[in-house]
């Protein structure tokens, strides 16, 4: 008999807290923060475009291709490299290294590919447009796969498994010898390998569960409702006035893919710390960019070529904005990878080294030595699982050819 | 210790820029560039430009075009004017991180811009240069992108 009047309490009591988390979701940020919360969710990010250069790019049998090429290392000058070397599933595609090592030692960072199907430049200065053609650019460094073009057609043709598939996807091979055979065989097999990267895109992370939460008016689950230092950071990187992070890492890949000059120093003066100054002149030259003949786009498609930006000074020294989902997989940081810490590249943001090459962007940070260790920690709620199928995220089985 | 004592001094702080935030909401601000025309003046008063979006180009990290109608100050559109557009973010030194480019006129007096893209958010201006005859003035317009 008693036990009606406390559990209709405990009911009231329940029902009162659920308001009273519903009320704290709705006023614990602006209108204005809300706007910018559902711009960096992970479900503000549509599929991936579809890439007008590349028509094998939504075939789900190049994707098993280019996943097969991805894990290959006969495409290799000495049989030991293949994309998963410097791009490992379980460190988000990175490789854990200051800086990629193929062949050779590469003088960059191996950036990683999750989520690259939104990016309209590839490698860090941008010299390419396409997933595709960054592949086969790989595949031709000396330092990377030192693997020239035509002896990659060979290996395609002289390995049974290899020329099955290719076949059965683009038709026969090039003979020997057709030179214009050959570059289309080559722009072939790397939008295998984009059909591929394609499909690696990021999960959803504490970050997005939180703010998903949020905008539906309800409470996060316990697990994922970010701590008080976490919020307070997540303040500091979206306010203008404090971190002003949002502003060049915007968007639900909290990066606005352009590119920025921010002192990074390029060690013994590498000349090809010039960055975005050389990297939009080769993607215009480059035979495999979009208006080039082999690519799949049609007039009118190459508008981000048409109206890339030239020969202005805020290119020099310029880099790609990397993402900062998943940045516990993915150190070192920095394009050169000499900071093995995240507070050592956050360090970089606080001391403003002056640029050695161009003009530094870097606003002076007016936030607290407390708020920069909060921001650390709201960085770390952008970790999150891989969006993949399962199978694309291991070797891929043997193959037999009777 | 001393640490400490800056993160409780930073702690208690904290309400110092929400209040600000809150204060610059009662400041005017610049429009977020809409479909429907905005009108503005040359700076040495010679046309009077309409500018519209085609899309949405308040939104960032989207290629957009603008539609421009030019005229003079009789309401006369001005046919074969040579115009250019740059835009830079307000308060810093960063340009669009595209070259915008101006199609041939579809009809007199009406311009079109394509390839305008706001990497960044915030307040950005744009500069509209335009030649005619023997005359050079300059339109700008403040955008707020979100």
């Amino acid at each position: 008999m008693t036990t009606m009047p406390i559990r209709l309490a405990a009911s009231l009591a329940m029902l009162a807290l659920c308001a009273f988390h519903q009320a704290q979701a709705q006023t614990e940020w602006t209108p204005r923060e809300r706007e910018i919360l559902a711009s960096l969710t992970l479900s503000s990010l549509p599929k991936p475009p579809p890439d007008p250069t590349n028509k094998f790019g939504d075939d789900p049998h190049a994707a098993d291709f280019g996943h097969r090429l991805f894990f290959d290392t006969r495409l290799s000058s000495n049989g030991k490299v293949a994309c998963v070397t410097c791009h490992l599933p379980e460190l988000a595609f990175t490789d854990g290294k200051p800086v990629a090592v193929g062949v050779g030692v590469t003088p960059r960072n191996a950036p990683t590919i999750v989520g690259a199907a939104h990016n309209i430049w590839f490698f860090w200065d941008g010299r390419k447009d396409s997933q595709w053609s960054q592949a086969l650019a790989s595949i031709e460094n000396p330092l990377e796969h030192d693997m020239p073009r035509d002896r990659l057609v060979e290996v395609i043709r002289t390995n049974p498994d290899l020329a099955r598939d290719y076949v059965a996807i683009f038709g026969a091979l090039p003979a020997a010898g057709d030179r214009d055979g050959v570059n289309r065989a080559f722009a072939n097999l790397g939008k295998a390998i984009a059909a591929y990267e394609r499909r690696i895109m990021p999960g959803p992370s504490k970050f997005d569960r939180y703010v998903d939460a949020i905008l539906a008016n309800r409470a996060p689950a316990p697990q994922d409702n970010l701590t008080l230092d976490e919020k307070q950071g997540l303040h500091v990187f979206i306010s203008d006035q404090m971190g002003g992070c949002i502003r060049c890492h915007n968007g639900p890949l909290f990066t606005n893919g352009h590119f920025h000059n921010i002192g990074v120093a390029e060690p013994n003066g590498d000349p090809r710390g010039v960055g975005r100054m050389a990297g939009v002149e080769i993607a215009l030259a480059d035979e495999f960019n979009c208006t080039g003949r082999y690519s799949d786009a049609r007039p009118g498609d190459c508008a981000e070529l048409t109206f890339a930006r030239r020969d202005s000074p805020e290119l020099l020294g310029a880099f790609k904005v990397p993402t900062l989902r998943n940045l516990s997989k993915t150190a070192p940081y920095m394009r050169v990878g000499d900071r093995h810490l995240l507070e050592d590249a956050m360090w970089h943001y606080r001391t403003l080294p002056m640029a050695r090459i161009g003009q530094s962007e870097l606003p002076d940070l007016t936030i607290s030595p407390a708020e920069f260790l909060e921001l650390e920690a709201f960085l770390l709620t952008l970790n999150g699982p891989i969006d993949a199928p399962a199978k694309y995220l291991r070797p891929p089985p043997p193959v037999t050819v009777n | 210790v001393t640490q400490r004592t800056i993160a409780a001094i930073s702690r208690s702080l904290r309400w110092v820029w929400p209040v600000a935030s809150s204060l610059a909401l009662l400041c005017p601000a610049s429009p977020a560039l809409p479909i429907e025309p905005i009108v503005v003046r040359s700076e040495a008063g010679h046309f009077t430009v309409r500018v519209a979006g085609v899309d949405h180009p308040e939104h960032l990290n989207h290629l957009h075009s603008l539609e421009l109608s030019l005229n003079v100050d009789a309401g006369k559109p001005v046919s074969g004017a040579s115009i250019s557009l740059t835009g830079q973010r307000r308060y810093s030194s960063t340009p669009l991180p595209t070259a915008p480019r101006v199609a041939p006129e579809p009809q007199p007096g009406h311009y079109r811009v394509d390839g305008v893209r706001f990497h960044m958010p915030g307040e950005w201006r744009l500069a509209f240069d335009i030649r005619y005859e023997q005359i050079r003035d300059r339109a700008t317009l403040d955008v707020m992108v979100k």
